[in-house]
């Protein structure tokens, strides 16, 4: 199986949701802003790479676990997604693709925009954990979801 | 082989590229009659639409994807490689430069005024007007040496 972590530019959320899903970052405490720092991939995604999708590990079902920047068309490119290995007769049920951007608040956009839109990374990285660290607790849930998903389905197969 | 003609609405330029590519189109007037021309519903954008197979056994496609075409070849190239195709399986297509003002006002015709027979003719003036540009485009893309996937 393979999941993809979609996000505005697979910067944060994405990045963060995937950490939590290979256990690169704890899922019954919030972590420190060090620990976001660390994580691939972080807050360093540059606006030319939206779009392309990064590898981040295997989990425990030995699924590949991806994140991808889909900038503002996210429905449509995850339809495009789909349509294109439908076309190439690969069994969507094997692919999980999951938008993270809906646990963003105001605060993380902001710093996300400091940072990777302006470059003023200094104030926006700080921003973007803080806003993270704030929502923790709804990206953990998110990512439990998916896992009982992901399992339901690893063990119909 | 996948070639992957795609605009903003799918459903003109894209069409039209993909109906050039596959000589469905003789005269320019029969690009009104083409199934697909103005025919892609919004529900559909994202959708990979296959119109058909070129002589070198190339599928050619058309999509709808909005302002997302950069995003979505460079996606859709991953994904391929992700799943094991290599690079050359998958050829991107964007046409949205070749939107002019003709084809705009037709489409604002269509959509917001449904005058859809008027909004057609403009943007059968408009594609004409770009025609030359298209047709040299499409060429290119037919003369792209043939990438043949490996059946393992």
């Amino acid at each position: 199986m393979k999941i993809f972590y979609c996000c505005y530019g697979s910067a944060h959320s994405s990045v963060v949701a995937a950490s939590i899903h290979l256990g690169l970052l704890p899922s019954n405490r919030v972590p420190a802003p060090k620990e976001f720092l660390v994580l691939p991939h972080f807050d360093k995604t540059e606006s030319f790479e939206i779009g392309t999708p990064f590898f981040m590990g295997k989990d425990e079902y030995d699924s590949d676990v991806f994140i991808l920047g889909m900038a503002s068309e996210r429905r449509l490119i995850k339809k495009a997604i789909l349509s294109f290995l439908t076309h190439a007769g690969i069994n969507t049920r094997e692919v999980m693709i999951i938008d993270t951007l809906k646990n963003v608040n105001f605060i993380t956009k902001i710093g996300g925009f400091a940072s990777r839109r302006l470059g003023f990374v200094t104030i926006g990285r700080p921003l973007t954990i803080l806003g993270i660290q704030q929502k923790y607790g709804d990206f953990v849930k998110l990512v439990m979801h998916v896992k009982t998903t992901e399992q339901k389905t690893t063990q119909l197969d | 082989m996948k070639i992957i003609y795609s605009c903003y609405w799918g459903s003109y330029l894209a069409v039209v590229a993909a109906s050039l590519h596959l000589r469905h189109i003789e005269e320019k007037t029969d690009i009104l009659a083409l199934p697909l021309f103005n025919n892609i519903k919004d529900n559909e954008l994202g959708e990979l639409i296959r119109v058909g197979t070129d002589e070198n056994g190339r599928e050619i496609f058309v999509i709808g994807s909005k302002k997302s075409a950069k995003i979505l070849a460079k996606t859709l190239d991953g994904i391929s490689q992700i799943y094991g195709f290599s690079a050359g399986s998958i050829l991107f297509v964007d046409l949205n430069h070749l939107y002019n003002f003709l084809i705009r006002l037709g489409i604002f015709l269509i959509r917001r005024l449904k005058l859809i027979t008027i909004g057609k003719r403009l943007i059968l003036m408009g594609i004409c007007k770009n025609h030359e540009k298209l047709i040299n485009i499409v060429q290119s893309v037919r003369d792209k040496p043939v990438y043949k996937e490996d059946e393992a």
